[in-house]
């Protein structure tokens, strides 16, 4: 049995969901794309245990997570995110304003920053499903999300009439 | 649209599904490599055994410079060998100049640009570069990317951009982009005057980072290994079509599909490209980890390009990832010149020195521990402290850095 049986099939079983959480972790096609390349290499290397986990894809997930928050620990960041630059069918012009305001606003964040909100806001985790994922503390992530949330609001003051779910799970 | 989670699953549906079959290919080809053991093991000897010397690969001489030594005191004259934050900064004033900068340093949410005469200024935006000679300063005016002048009162706007991509290796000709455009930068001299704008060949493989010291744009590959292709078949590298006629008409060189890392020139003034076979990374550093955001610089002396791959640690059972060792290639041959080797972090939570500038001294790493200090290493891999801040701050960049050095 080779050392990459079943891995091409685990990787086009999954892209779909991957990729939509690196796009939302990266805010840009090409920083999604090498989040999902770096996480799968790293997994790739490892796949004769990975695929023994009871949740392989579980390992790719926080490999994404780490690759995107390796980023922060090296003091870099993504390019800046993919702003659309028109509207797409069904929107309001107000929610277009939005929407580019605040892809701009989390662009500033730090992958870290954005990571946790993420993690709250996206995958709808609880503080310590987030700790966990990110191999942090509970305070660090209930720290960094009203960090990231303060600081969407300075950088972003247009958007106050945002709401903002401060989840307190 | 009313909040966080509405937005973010509004984002995810703009999300493509990226092609990784490069990575399942580049998988395999690796761990190929890994199996062939006894050329590889034969190169991994190689190495620790020519720790002064140098050894032949298949690329050619590449000579390993122990750089893992204790600092000693250094000086660079351009650079405040300490300093402290004030108080209560002073903002950088608009109607006189304050004298070339040094670096930029950020404490909390706040970022201060620090001069070669020791002392500090706030700025009121993003800074995105400290050029190369300290004259000039870029940085976000109210969503405006301004060149401003350290050493006189000039401001000038810089339109159409986003994102500063480099420096010139020396004076203050900087590479600006502009967010989802990928097809091409614009080259900025604010002494001349003079804006130019050129093209990206294939910009899904290649990415700007920066002016070669003959005024080339240096490329490297979008993604440090073998990307995601935006087509099945790897295109050839062409030369440019825009913005001027092309000198060449012949394929330069093609993108890595089998190789880590390449470099190619483009000629601002004629859109013609070189480029050169590229060292395979894997043969020169065994165990190198790609950087999404991989900085890559040219000396200003020699031209010979510098780049820090990561590095994967393990400590008590936990892998983690940081910078690397810094590989120096030559511009002439695209072989690699010299790997210097640097001290590996103990723990997740020890600091790696990493890449932020080259000087005519040798290479200027950041080392964010504290206090966080600027180092350089020199030609012999001695490493000098040249500057230290205070605990707490985080020195942002140096001269010929970006936002994102």
């Amino acid at each position: 049995m080779g050392g990459f049986d079943g891995f091409p099939e685990f990787v086009e079983a999954h892209t779909g969901v991957w990729s939509r959480l690196a796009y939302v972790l990266a805010g840009s096609h090409a920083g999604a794309e090498d989040l999902l390349q770096i996480a799968l290499l790293k997994t790739a290397r490892r796949w004769s245990r990975v695929r023994g986990y009871e949740q392989p894809e579980a390992y790719v997930r926080k490999a994404i997570y780490h690759a995107a928050v390796s980023q922060w620990r090296r003091g870099r960041e993504w390019p800046v995110a993919d702003v659309p630059d028109r509207a797409v069918a069904g929107d309001h012009v107000d929610d277009v304003d939005r929407r580019i305001a605040l892809d701009a606003a989390l662009a500033r964040l730090t992958p870290r920053q954005r990571a946790v909100l993420v993690l709250r806001y996206y995958e709808d985790r609880s503080v310590a499903d987030a700790a966990e994922m990110l191999g942090v503390s509970v305070g660090t992530v209930k720290s960094q999300t009203a960090y990231a949330l303060e600081r969407l609001r300075v950088v972003a003051p247009e958007l106050v009439g945002l709401e903002w779910e401060e989840a307190g799970r | 649209m009313t909040g966080l989670r509405e937005h973010f699953a509004e984002t995810a549906e703009r999300a493509k599904y990226y092609d990784l079959t490069g990575v399942v290919h580049t998988a395999r080809r690796r761990r190929r490599m890994r199996r062939a053991g006894a050329a590889a093991a034969a190169v991994l000897v190689a190495w620790v055994a020519v720790a002064a010397g140098g050894f032949h690969s298949a690329s050619g001489p590449m000579v390993t410079v122990d750089a893992t030594g204790e600092p000693t005191a250094g000086r660079l004259g351009w650079l405040p060998a300490t300093f402290g934050v004030p108080d209560e900064p002073v903002p950088l004033p608009g109607d006189r100049g304050v004298g070339e900068g040094a670096l930029v340093y950020c404490r909390d949410t706040e970022c201060l640009l620090l001069t070669s005469d020791g002392a500090s200024y706030s700025v009121p935006g993003q800074i995105w570069g400290l050029s190369p000679d300290g004259r000039w300063l870029i940085y976000d005016a109210g969503g405006a990317m301004m060149l401003r002048l350290l050493t006189g009162d000039r401001v000038e706007p810089v339109t159409a951009a986003t994102d500063v991509v480099g420096w010139s290796a020396t004076g203050a000709t900087v590479v600006v982009r502009q967010s989802g455009v990928d097809g091409r930068v614009t080259v900025v001299d604010p002494d001349r005057g003079s804006v130019v704008t050129v093209a990206v060949p294939d910009p899904g493989w290649w990415q700007p980072k920066g002016l070669a010291p003959d005024g080339d744009v240096m490329l490297a590959p979008r993604s440090s290994f073998t990307p995601a292709a935006p087509s099945t078949t790897a295109p050839p590298m062409r030369s440019t079509t825009a913005p001027a006629a092309a000198t060449t008409t012949e394929p330069v060189a093609a993108p890595p599909t089998n190789l880590d890392f390449g470099i190619v020139y483009v000629d601002p003034a004629t859109g013609g490209t070189r480029g050169h076979p590229f060292p395979d990374v894997d043969e020169v550093y065994e165990d190198w980890q790609p950087w999404a955001a991989l900085k890559v610089l040219a000396r200003p002396a020699t031209g010979s390009v510098v780049f820090q791959p990561g590095r994967r640690v393990t400590t008590d059972d936990t892998p983690f990832y940081t910078a690397g060792d810094l590989i120096e290639i030559s511009p002439e041959t695209g072989t690699a010149l010299r790997r210097y080797t640097l001290p590996e972090p103990s723990s997740v939570d020890d600091a790696a020195g990493e890449l932020v500038g080259v000087v005519p001294e040798g290479i200027l790493l950041r080392w964010p521990s504290t206090p966080p200090r600027i180092e350089v290493v020199d030609p012999s891999g001695a490493r000098h402290t040249v500057s230290t801040g205070p605990a707490g701050v985080e020195l942002r960049m140096v001269r010929g850095g970006t936002r994102f050095s």
